[in-house]
């Protein structure tokens, strides 16, 4: 199933396969290709924490919003 | 020191017999840093602490060599500006590179050793982490890793020294095994990672080698990464991390309050200023000259009533307790945790570590939001810190002043704050042009700080702040017993009465403070402290000292930082938010209370 992150279930992996335009993102590991873990959402608008081999990382609403992701099985 | 301006001074590219450490941000080479030149820089856990690079001398096999900190960044593809100074360093004839890897995060920064790499300079890398890379169960085989890279590879604990030596002892080979073979010349081309394939290439390469040499050992996570997971979650996190604040705070209000009643204050009133008393008193001089030097507000008595007992207590615990939550790395977490609220206000949680920042100092928080991304959250984040924010001297007079008469006076005074806080926030965002881009944070592990490391950062800190500070309040000091003992005061007093007294409704000597806030702004409080003030005068004069205009050196930085326009009209704004608010405070209250 396709989603952005936002949406992503808590606990599962996925693997990204598009990312806005975001040279943080790009730096920090987060391309296309990358399998990563979603970790938590945080209510009201906060952001999504993810983990990527050894990294943990948080994401803003805005922005994880625009990342797709596919569930890995 | 010479902690120098990415944008400023060329000539540090021209500097012969360079040596540069790099490496991903918050990896500890501000630590490295430190302890091979002598030149303390400030470390943290979390990123981006050096904003500026800083360079020092470092001396191998008795061959003197500049060291360059240059600012950790993920990657060298010329986006952002510390990216770009980090290319010009490599550009310019760099003897060697010391490289610092992140054990405990091994993929990150091999990918960015492999774009460093490409630039055929001598380089040498340190393993640092490798205690938490062990604490989390990956075993790292050196050797093989070193011969993946074709580099020496050293493991290191920066905050214990560990390794250093050796580390100085395989740079001196390097060095001299190229005097024999002179490298290839530098290629500064290669900027091209981070876009699409080469930047895929790089990580893919990455995990190649990561795969090979490391071997992950099944591990229970340690208490401390379970606290650090625990701290991460909504619940019972954000419990957590107001518990954090709370202790913080009450260690700070506590035990500052305890070091000025039981120590201070006596050494103050009963040791020094007696002292002074006694000794012009068999001083023959003029009654002025005698009443500036010892009067009421004699220099030598308010200079240690003012800065030895009222500011020096709050500012160490500070220093004490925030350098705690730096270095542990509990500071990122709370920007995740509370990322929702900064959003709703138009920031984004990541600035909330550069705002703690200000409590201490405005300052350093400024310098700070160089790292934010864009113009606008740059500027957002200044407004609020000068206009809501009272550094650390303030919030301990504050404390003095309003504890006194009661707890309750602080909280009022604490949630005006931040009330401030949030409608400078929503003013901000409305009047200035831009956008603010969303939180991408990494979390570093939870970290218990290392004694030698963390006294060091604590003293450096204190040093700083006894060697910046001392002299405007010195100043300050000597401008209110100049103005108070010869009448001066008087003056300027019944020319600001209908401002002061008529809408402040404070008594019209409170004048003082709001020449002395000028130069400090623990300044503006300390007056208020001998006045016998109202609950009423008490809360409007925070309330006034804690918006008026950030202090001389404040107005400094944010002068250099942005420009004399922007320092103009923060001074402007917060002046002239600080009168109207206390005005408007004084008289609805005082209506209110007439009425009861």
């Amino acid at each position: 199933m396709n989603n952005n992150l936002y949406q992503a279930e808590i606990g599962k992996n996925y693997t990204i396969f598009a990312i806005p335009d975001n040279h943080l993102l790009s730096c920090i590991g987060i391309l296309e290709g990358a399998t990563i873990k979603a970790e938590h959402r945080y209510g009201i608008g906060g952001p999504v924490s993810i983990s990527l081999s050894t990294r943990k990382i948080a994401i803003g609403k805005d922005i994880a919003e625009k990342i797709y992701v596919k569930e890995v099985n | 020191m010479s902690s120098v301006q990415l944008q400023e001074d060329k000539r540090v590219f021209d500097i012969k017999n360079k040596i540069l450490l790099m490496g991903p941000p918050n990896v500890g080479k501000s630590v490295f840093f430190s302890d091979f030149t002598n030149i303390h820089a400030i470390s943290s856990n979390y990123t981006g602490t050096t904003v500026s690079y800083m360079k020092g001398t470092y001396t191998i096999d008795g061959t003197e060599y500049t060291l360059l900190d240059v600012p950790g960044t993920y990657s060298l593809s010329a986006t952002s500006e510390a990216e770009e100074v980090a290319i010009k360093f490599m550009a310019s004839n760099p003897e060697a590179i010391l490289f610092v890897l992140n054990a405990a995060d091994l993929e990150g920064s091999i990918k960015l050793l492999l774009e460093v790499l490409e630039h055929n300079i001598p380089v040498v890398a340190a393993l640092n982490l490798s205690d938490v890379a062990a604490r989390k169960g990956f075993a790292i085989n050196v050797p093989l890793l070193e011969q993946e890279l074709g580099i020496p590879v050293i493991p290191t604990v920066a905050v214990k020294r560990e390794g250093f030596d050796e580390i100085t002892a395989k740079l001196g080979e390097v060095l001299a095994a190229k005097q024999e073979t002179p490298a290839a010349s530098p290629c500064a081309a290669c900027s091209e990672c981070c876009k699409g394939r080469a930047a895929l290439d790089y990580w893919e390469r990455a995990r190649e080698i990561v795969g090979r040499v490391v071997k992950n050992i099944e591990k229970n996570p340690s208490k401390l990464d379970q606290f650090g997971d625990m701290l991460l979650t909504p619940w019972p996190g954000i419990a957590l991390a107001l518990l954090i604040t709370l202790l913080s705070l009450g260690a700070v209000v506590g035990a500052g309050k305890a070091l000025r009643s039981v120590l201070l204050l006596p050494l103050v009133n009963q040791g020094i200023v007696p002292l002074f008393e006694k000794l012009f008193s068999s001083m023959a001089m003029p009654v002025m000259l005698r009443n500036v030097l010892i009067g009421q507000y004699g220099i030598f008595r308010i200079s240690f009533e003012w800065i030895l007992a009222l500011v020096m207590p709050y500012v160490l615990l500070f220093q004490l307790v925030f350098s705690f939550l730096e270095d542990s790395g509990i500071l990122p977490r709370m920007a995740v945790l509370f990322d929702n609220m900064m959003r709703k206000l138009g920031v984004q949680g990541g600035s909330l570590i550069n705002i703690m920042l200000g409590y201490g100092c405005a300052v350093p928080a400024i310098i700070g939001t160089r790292a934010a991304t864009t113009k606008k959250e740059r500027l957002m984040v200044t407004s609020i810190i000068c206009f809501a924010v009272p550094c650390i001297s303030q919030t301990g007079a504050l404390i003095s002043l309003l504890s006194e008469f009661s707890y309750w006076l602080l909280l009022a005074v604490f949630i005006t704050g931040c009330f401030v806080f949030v409608m400078t926030a929503i003013i901000s965002n409305k009047v200035i042009k831009g956008s603010v881009d969303p939180l991408i944070i990494e979390i570093p592990n939870l970290l218990i700080p290392e004694r030698r490391t963390y006294f060091k950062k604590f003293f450096v800190r204190v040093k700083q702040f006894m060697v910046e500070a001392e002299g405007p309040m010195m100043i300050a000091v000597v401008i209110a017993a100049i103005i108070a003992e010869t009448g001066l005061l008087q003056g300027i007093s019944g020319l600001l009465e209908p401002l002061v007294a008529g809408w402040l409704g404070l008594p019209p000597e409170a004048a003082i403070s709001l020449i002395l806030g000028i130069i400090r702004r623990e300044m503006s409080v300390a007056p208020l402290l001998a006045m016998d003030l109202t609950g009423l005068q008490m809360y409007v004069g925070a309330v006034v000292s804690l918006v008026y205009l950030p202090c001389m050196s404040v107005f400094a930085i944010l002068a250099k930082e942005f420009n004399a326009k922007v320092a103009l009209a923060i001074t402007l704004a917060t002046t002239a938010t600080a009168l109207l608010l206390g005005g408007l405070l004084n008289h609805t209250i005082g209506f209110f209370l007439r009425l009861v």
